[in-house]
């Protein structure tokens, strides 16, 4: 990639080997999947369904719809929640087919991996455990014969998300909090623009500068980019294009959910994974000591690489999972609440917790860290004689499942509730609100939903003050009520310097709460970014923004 | 009233993640993890239970590589008061006659427990055998397919057994060995205190000497054991698999079907 500069690049198009599937009917009744998300939002009409194999095959598709005024939708894996790989009409385009590795190169102690978009990350992190990526060169060797393993820092909780899908969207994992979000982790990308030309994107070499972005075009003139302009909450983040001035142009592009041009792959930073973690599980009997523990984690020298959030709703449905498992569960048995009949009305608030061991480190620090994790769970008001902890693999392991099995087991219950009316949904919230605040944002969600009759859990993400508020509607009045109160929560999270979504992104499902952070200038810089890349407005019609 | 319990137990390979070299018939090691053999998991939450329920001591033994060290760290972890490991050279290649007997003379050597606890087998030799081998060597009575301890008396105790057509209820003397199936709860977490009062205990190794062990009965010496083959059952068919979420897959499954003739609306 080093050989060439940012900018812009012919590319020469055609269809040879490409897959093509035609036809509304043959699509909607033999690839439906393509057609919704994990929101269960489902798209109609589609005309085509096209899977590329290479960027001249995606160039090939986009020249061709603004030849005949097609809208273009970009599928990956399908797990976002806000239905923005949802097409309603035009042509799909799936990459599923890019997935390979391109090429590896070694940067004083960490590697940069070129992926296409398509490879899923469980793929990824398989084949970077294994060290085969199927390339071959020095750097390779290199990778291979290092006597550290190697991590790509994101961790989204979806593993069959494709990587070029987790860029676009900017995801986040448990791990954003010690690793920061996908963003951090990308140096490289190439997007195919709607003129079928290439933009290849190297981190480092095209910045704001008086308000634009210029970039060169190869044998033409170069294109002058505004910059967005406007500021965005400093909270995690994930709601409109990017914005901070001196930014990379890169930066304007993760995060952008489709709309400025199709990402084909990503060069992404692998680095030294710690050589061991801890994990564990502190319990509480009030809310307020439990974030109490969070607020003392985040400011001790603990440097946790993850902290979660369970309210006691949260730890019910697990404790109910648990009995329905059996004894093989993974899902251990919940102190204050296993083996208690009547726990309707029971006080107990988990936080997950996670630490690493690094490269130089002793035994004895692992074990201080431990302690150290003891005393906090204590001086905050905890109990560490029934708090769990996880050293070896196979408790870490567990822990995971522990984490994982919630949201299974909310949308569960929603599907049931789906069959008494079809309209329900989970109404889950994104918001996140600056450290000083988190206390209030908590209390906040507890006082408002005490008052409410509507099934709820609260749970996430709570070292980055950002938590999901899951609204289990069982009818449809209470789904009305849901989103109100969303809406609610919403105005209150923006109110306090925070944001209306901090990880799913808008898509098409939560366009209205765009216009609660941002001004209407504000979103009508962002659409005039896209007017420049996308005159037409063919790509991803209806993701941020209202569709024309 | 407080009963002294041991648990034996080894570390296996995740034979789940296990594969055989299909030319030279052995098991491929590089890169699997070694874990806890899941039926000595059951026995050691078995003696947690009963502990929790009578009170008394926890020690636990192993008998394997140093790393083997890992397991019983972890017992530590869980509420174990003692660790042994025997872990010499005389000791490798051992069958479960060599096994047994060089657990025998451990056993003998540090200390009199009134049950003494084995998964009823492991999972990477699939034998059964070390735990009856081990009472015969003590001569103590054994109680196989172990999956409860009902009731602990002065004398005796009371276990569930599993048998081919249902359940059986035996009163067994103290002490006895038992060995434990997998169908009981899972072995639980470890509590940060546990975790940090386990750094307090170390594992005790041991080798022939310490045990007054005849090495000429130990390890590979002491194994008439021949293994002549291990192979791979031949497959029929062949086997294809289907990857992504729940959806992607069930269309790929249909698609296979349809393929096959064997789908139709």
């Amino acid at each position: 990639m080093g050989d060439y500069p940012t900018g812009i690049y012919n590319i020469n198009a055609h269809s040879d080997g490409m897959g093509i599937v035609d036809g509304e009917s043959r699509i909607r009744e033999e690839y439906s999947d393509y057609l919704k998300d994990e929101s269960n939002t489902f798209g109609s009409g589609v005309e085509k369904l096209f899977f590329p194999e290479n960027i001249k095959h995606v160039s090939y598709i986009v020249r061709e719809a603004q030849k005949r005024g097609k809208f273009i939708t970009i599928s990956g894996g399908r797990t976002g929640i806000c239905a923005g790989a949802v097409a309603e009409g035009g042509w799909l385009l799936s990459l599923e087919k890019m997935k390979r590795i391109l090429t590896l190169s070694s940067k004083s102690g960490s590697f940069e991996l070129k992926v296409e978009s398509g490879l899923r990350l469980s793929e990824l992190v398989t084949k970077v455990r294994s060290r085969e990526l199927g390339i071959e060169g020095s750097s390779m060797e290199r990778f291979i014969e290092s006597s550290q393993t190697f991590l790509y820092p994101p961790d989204p909780t979806e593993t069959t998300a494709m990587l070029g899908g987790t860029v676009a969207t900017n995801a986040s994992g448990a791990r954003t909090f010690y690793y920061g979000p996908t963003r951090r982790w990308v140096v490289g990308m190439e997007v195919v623009l709607t003129s079928g030309e290439l933009l290849r994107i190297r981190r480092g070499e095209v910045k704001e500068n008086n308000g634009y972005f210029s970039i060169r075009r190869e044998g033409g003139t170069p294109i002058r980019l505004p910059f967005p302009g406007y500021t965005i909450p400093e909270t995690k983040h994930s709601a409109g294009l990017f914005s901070k001035r001196g930014m990379d142009i890169i930066d304007l592009f993760i995060g952008s959910e489709g709309i400025l041009g199709i990402i084909v792959n990503v060069t992404i930073v692998l680095i030294p994974e710690p050589v061991s973690y801890i994990g564990g599980v502190g319990f509480f009997n009030s809310e307020k000591h439990a974030v109490d523990f969070v607020i003392n984690a985040r400011n001790g020298d603990q440097k946790p690489l993850a902290l979660e959030y369970f309210d006691s709703g949260s730890l019910l449905l697990l404790d109910e999972t648990r009995k329905i498992q059996g004894p093989t569960s993974e899902i251990p048995e919940i102190p204050y609440i296993s083996g208690i009949s009547d726990n309707t009305k029971i006080n107990v608030y988990a936080v997950y917790f996670e630490s690493a061991g690094w490269r130089g480190e002793k035994k004895d620090d692992m074990n201080e860290s431990i302690k150290k994790w003891q005393m906090l769970i204590e001086k905050s008001g905890g109990d560490p004689a029934v708090s769990w902890g996880a050293i070896s693999k196979r408790d870490l392991l567990r822990l995971k499942s522990f984490r994982h099995s919630l949201p299974e087991t909310i949308n569960k219950i929603i599907a049931q509730n789906k069959r008494m009316d079809p309209r329900i949904h989970k109404v889950g919230t994104d918001m996140a609100v600056p450290d000083s605040h988190l206390a209030e944002m908590v209390d906040f969600y507890r006082e408002t939903l005490d008052g409410e009759s509507l099934r709820y859990v609260i749970f996430g993400h709570i070292g980055n003050n950002h938590l999901h508020v899951n609204m289990i509607p069982d009818s449809h009045t209470e789904l009305e009520r849901a989103k109100k109160l969303y809406g609610m929560f919403a105005r209150k999270a923006v109110s306090l310097g925070g944001t209306v979504s901090a990880e799913h992104g808008i898509g098409k499902l939560k366009r209205e709460y765009l216009a609660l952070l941002y001004t209407r200038n504000e979103i009508q810089m962002m659409k005039t970014i896209k007017h420049v890349l996308d005159p037409k407005g063919i790509l991803t019609p209806g993701n941020m923004f209202e569709p024309h | 009233m407080g009963l002294e319990i041991l648990v034996c137990m080894k570390q296996v390979p995740d034979t789940q993640k296990v594969k055989i070299d299909p030319e030279r018939g052995t098991l491929i090691r590089k890169g699997v993890p070694s874990i806890m053999n899941p039926f000595d998991e059951s026995a050691l939450e078995l003696a947690l239970e009963i502990k929790e329920a009578v009170g008394g001591r926890i020690t636990v033994l192993s008998m394997g590589i140093p790393d083997a060290e890992c397991i019983l760290r972890d017992s530590l972890t869980l509420g174990a008061e003692k660790a042994y490991l025997l872990t010499k050279g005389d000791f490798a290649g051992a069958d479960t006659l060599a096994t047994s007997y060089t657990i025998s003379r451990a056993i003998k050597t540090i200390g009199k427990y009134d049950l003494l606890l084995f998964g009823k087998q492991a999972i990477d030799g699939d034998t059964a055998q070390v735990g009856p081998e081990v009472s015969a060597y003590l001569d103590l009575p054994v109680v196989t397919f172990v999956s409860d301890v009902i009731k602990v008396e002065k004398r005796s105790v009371v276990v569930e057994r599993m048998i081919d057509n249902g359940k059986q209820v035996i009163k067994a003397p103290i002490p006895s060995v038992l060995t434990v199936v997998k169908a009981r709860q899972r072995l639980r977490i470890p509590t940060i205190d546990g975790i940090v009062s386990s750094f307090e205990r170390n594992v005790v190794r041991l080798g022939p000497d310490d045990i007054g062990a005849d090495i000429k009965r130990c390890g590979l010496k002491g194994s008439p054991t021949r293994v002549k083959k291990i192979f791979s059952p031949e497959g029929k068919g062949s086997t294809s698999y289907i990857e992504g979420n729940l959806e992607q897959m069930s269309a790929e499954f249909i698609d296979v079907l349809k393929h096959k003739g064997l789908y139709r609306r």
